[in-house]
């Protein structure tokens, strides 16, 4: 107890002396430890002098100012406080600016983006045949200057011939597919996810651009699909396959193209669903299609007269070279003049 | 009578505001201020005088790029420089760095005439208390040094050693009676 008492007699005049006391004084109110004190506080306060010479200081004073102020000339130029807080919202702005500029980037590269809507808009085609083709539509990732689609009839009961209609083309491509409505469609071809291939024969669906969205016609409730087209031409020739669908130019119009196993092409209108040519390539003299002019017009609306009507010979397509889809048929030389009327 | 005084010095923050705007002056003023502390402090540590030089230029260089930076210290600008020579000695030499073992003559102030201490204090007695100085602990030495050498607060001096000021206190009895006892068994 007595130690502590002194402990604290000494912390205490330490605390003095330094706030100004002076040692005897502070002795005076400990007249018991003084004796003792006197000694440590002398001790203590004596270490004050253990520092260097005035000289040295004032010499390394002067020094170290002057390497300071050559190591860190822009130390005694610091910025006003004010400045900075005057840059704060600029230096926001660049930084939320880079922010979004390089999220648009990053939403604009994404590579996981979906390669085209083909396969989606052509999914949800409402099927209302239930003994029609059935057609699964599998997108290629192949991109190509020609969209084409494979059309593979499955190996299912003859009656209900399955169709797998595989389109490649590029995302691009593809895109005018969407434009197709579809909630006014009621298309006999089925879509089913069909994971394995057919065997069996294929067909090419060869959609061309331009969209669909042009080929609105006045009066025409909606453009035909492919679906559509596959019906119109299996009600007319229902024991027939379909070998192959490709959307052209023909008439001045976007017209369907569809080939028979009996090679036979029915062109029907995209627009409106006229049927506006059929032709028989099967003719056995085979210099001249035989070709019947149809006048079927939709339920919904006539056709087109300017290309629907008039016998219109293709025989620019009689040699069943497709390798020229990306030549517009229309263009091509030996086409007649219905092409172009 | 024997008066001593220590120094407690609060941070001017007005001249630290002065200084953080690029005055000029005020940076000066700071220095000037601090500098004899500070260098005192790293001079009795280190037995080169060069290399005390290069510390308080390394600390003092940090205080002015703190300022240029916008983070000056906000609460005791004393204690701020002591802690960060503190910190650049045990980084540059390690923490046992004992006291410098200069000669005498280096360490004697040339106006020890005008100094009150001194009247009481002979030459031969200062050596004495460096010699024995060196042989105390090294928590020993510093309490010692920078509650009497330098005149730190009890509040500094508990922040600078990471330790409570209850702590301190015992720490400087204790530095303060092994002192003596060495200079005790010195004297015999």
């Amino acid at each position: 107890m007595a130690q502590r008492d002194f402990v604290d007699a000494f912390n205490d005049c330490v605390q003095r002396i330094a706030a100004g006391e002076s040692l005897d004084a502070c002795l005076r109110r400990y007249p018991q430890y003084a004796q003792r004190l006197r000694p440590m506080l002398q001790t203590a306060f004596s270490l004050r002098l253990l520092r260097p010479s005035a000289a040295e200081v004032r010499q390394e004073q002067e020094l170290i100012w002057q390497q300071l102020e050559q190591r860190l000339p822009a130390a005694t130029k610091t910025r006003p406080l004010g400045a900075r807080r005057r840059l704060l919202p600029l230096i926001a702005a660049l930084i939320a600016l880079l922010v979004l500029l390089t999220a648009t980037w990053f939403v604009l590269t994404r590579p996981d983006l979906p390669p085209d809507e083909l396969p989606v808009e052509l999914r949800t085609a409402t099927p209302l045949l239930t003994n029609t083709p059935t057609a699964t539509l599998t997108p290629s990732p192949v991109p190509s200057d020609t969209p084409t689609a494979t059309l593979t009839p499955s190996p299912v009961p003859s009656d209900t011939p399955t169709y797998t209609v595989t389109p490649s083309a590029t995302a691009t491509e593809t895109a005018t597919y969407t434009a197709i409505p579809t909630e006014t469609h009621t298309p006999a071809v089925t879509p089913t996810a069909t994971d394995s291939p057919s065997p069996a024969p294929t067909a090419t669906v060869t959609p061309l651009p331009p969209p669909p969205t042009a080929t609105f016609a006045p009066g025409c409730g909606a453009p035909l699909s492919v679906e559509d087209a596959i019906v119109r031409v299996l009600e007319i020739y229902p024991n027939t396959t379909i070998i192959e669908v490709r959307q052209r130019e023909r008439f001045n119009m976007q017209v369907w193209e569809v080939r028979t196993s009996h090679d036979i092409r029915v062109y029907i209108d995209v627009a409106c669903g006229t049927i506006l040519l059929i032709e028989d390539h099967n003719d056995e003299d085979g210099d001249e299609d035989q070709t019947a002019e149809v006048t079927e017009t939709p339920p919904n609306d006539p056709p087109d007269d300017d290309s629907g009507g008039g016998n219109h010979g293709d025989d620019g397509d009689s040699d069943d070279d497709d390798d020229d889809d990306s030549d517009d048929d229309g263009n091509s030389s030996h086409d007649d003049d219905d092409d172009d009327s | 009578m024997i008066i001593l005084i220590l120094p407690d010095t609060t941070p001017d923050m007005t001249l630290l505001e002065r200084a953080q705007q690029g005055d000029r002056e005020a940076q000066r003023a700071i220095y000037n201020r601090y500098f004899e502390p500070i260098y005192q402090f790293v001079r009795l540590r280190l037995e080169d005088r060069e290399q005390a030089r290069d510390i308080t230029a390394d600390v003092f260089l940090d205080f002015f790029v703190s300022l240029r930076r916008g983070r000056p210290p906000r609460k005791n600008l004393r204690a701020w420089l002591f802690r960060v020579a503190r910190h650049k000695i045990y980084d540059h030499y390690g923490a046992r760095q004992r006291l410098a073992t200069t000669s005498l003559e280096e360490w004697m102030p040339s106006d020890m005439a005008d100094n009150p201490e001194t009247q009481a204090m002979q030459a031969h007695r200062l050596e004495r208390v460096r010699r024995a100085l060196q042989q105390l602990s090294e928590d020993q030495q510093e309490v010692l040094v920078l509650r009497f050498g330098q005149g730190l607060s009890l509040q500094e001096t508990a922040d600078l050693m990471d330790k409570s000021v209850s702590a301190v206190k015992s720490l400087q009895f204790r530095a303060t009676a092994a002192l003596r006892r060495v200079l005790g068994e010195e004297g015999t």
